[in-house]
């Protein structure tokens, strides 16, 4: 009696096995991350996956931004001169290449390496001055100037910022609130 | 085997395997289902709690069958339709891609933000976005599979 229970044995493995049997779905491990932390009086953590935004970004319909393009002439700008200067900027040599300082604001543009940087000062001449600093990849920038004189590509720029990770894109300091924008492979903050 | 053996290896074991059987396939079903949980704990004291935990798989049974409801000759799925109007439809869509995107993500957490003494955490987990609302009158917990999420968008 037992040998014949024992035998039955594998059989109820058999049925057993194919209900414990759980999918693991695919996640492709070079995926990229785009995280947004502000620190200040609030606490904000944003973690998003970039195939995630890459594929939701066609679908965001506003004022002067659709199909994942952002179109300058809406925005009451010269299209065809913004595009040629970012154009410009791009084939550029290192050095810098906009300073301006008005009324206490300053704003610089400069190209070093692989990197275009982008500072901006409010009332930089007083205490409670606000910071704006960017460090564009040529090549993100170069993917945004790639569709038509009058717009922006912001989808090409997404896959062109894939392959950067680790260093921050945008900061923002103003008024004791930080802004940190960047990308990376994992899926957590590690601060 | 002897005759009797049989008999006995039949009432002792089969029979117990052929009612288990189908307890097993719909437990294990519920199981990988996961459950929908909704929990709301109330600080101050005065208002009431609420704790609600409902199969994935039934509810997803349900909203297969939301279609084929009418209620005054219009379908429920019609009616959400009308009231959500072409924006809404926008968002629909925006939605769908979003979740249809994220099910592949690995588990992580996608926002927290803490003003104050109030906290909100979305993550997702273990299949299911969980959502954690933490204010100083009342604690919101909320688990949701993503497969349901999923059915419900395309179901409406």
């Amino acid at each position: 009696m037992i040998r014949s229970i024992l035998r039955a044995g594998p059989l109820a493995a058999l049925l057993t096995i194919p209900l414990l049997s759980l999918v693991t779905p695919a996640f492709a491990d070079e995926d990229r991350w785009l995280h947004v932390a502000v620190d200040g009086e609030d606490r904000v953590r944003l973690n998003l996956p970039l195939s995630v935004v890459s594929a939701a970004m066609p679908l965001i319909e506003a004022e002067g931004f659709s199909d994942g393009h952002i179109r300058i002439n809406e925005m009451d700008m010269d299209p065809e001169a913004i595009v040629a200067l970012l154009r410009s900027i791009a084939d550029a040599d290192d050095g810098e290449y906009v300073t301006v300082e008005s009324e206490g604001d300053d704003v610089k543009i400069s190209k070093k390496g692989e990197y275009i940087f982008v500072h901006v000062e409010e009332n930089a001449r007083y205490a409670d001055s606000e910071t704006v600093q960017m460090k564009f990849p040529i090549p993100v920038l170069t993917a945004l100037v790639s569709g038509d004189d009058d717009e922006l590509n912001l989808m090409a720029a997404l896959d062109a910022l894939a392959d950067y990770e680790g260093e921050d894109l945008v900061t923002v300091n103003d008024d004791g609130t930080s802004v940190r924008i960047w990308v990376d492979q994992k899926s957590t903050q590690n601060n | 085997m002897k005759r009797q053996d049989r008999v006995l290896f039949g009432l002792l074991f089969g029979l117990p395997l052929l009612l288990l059987t189908p307890l097993a396939l719909v437990g294990s079903n519920v199981f990988q289902s996961g459950v929908i949980q909704c929990q709301v704990v109330d600080k101050t004291g005065d208002g009431c709690n609420v704790g609600v935990v409902i199969p994935a798989s039934l509810a997803t049974v349900a909203l297969h069958a939301m279609p084929h409801i009418e209620i005054d000759g219009m379908s429920i799925t019609d009616e959400i339709h009308g009231e959500m109007g072409e924006h809404g439809a926008y968002a629909l869509e925006l939605a769908r891609t979003f979740t249809d995107e994220l099910q592949s993500a690995p588990d992580c957490v996608l926002v927290e933000v803490i003003s104050g003494r109030d906290v909100v955490h979305i993550e997702k987990r273990d299949g299911a976005i969980v959502v954690n609302v933490d204010t100083p009158s009342e604690r919101v917990h909320v688990v949701m599979p993503m497969h349901v999420v999923q059915t419900a968008l395309a179901v409406i």
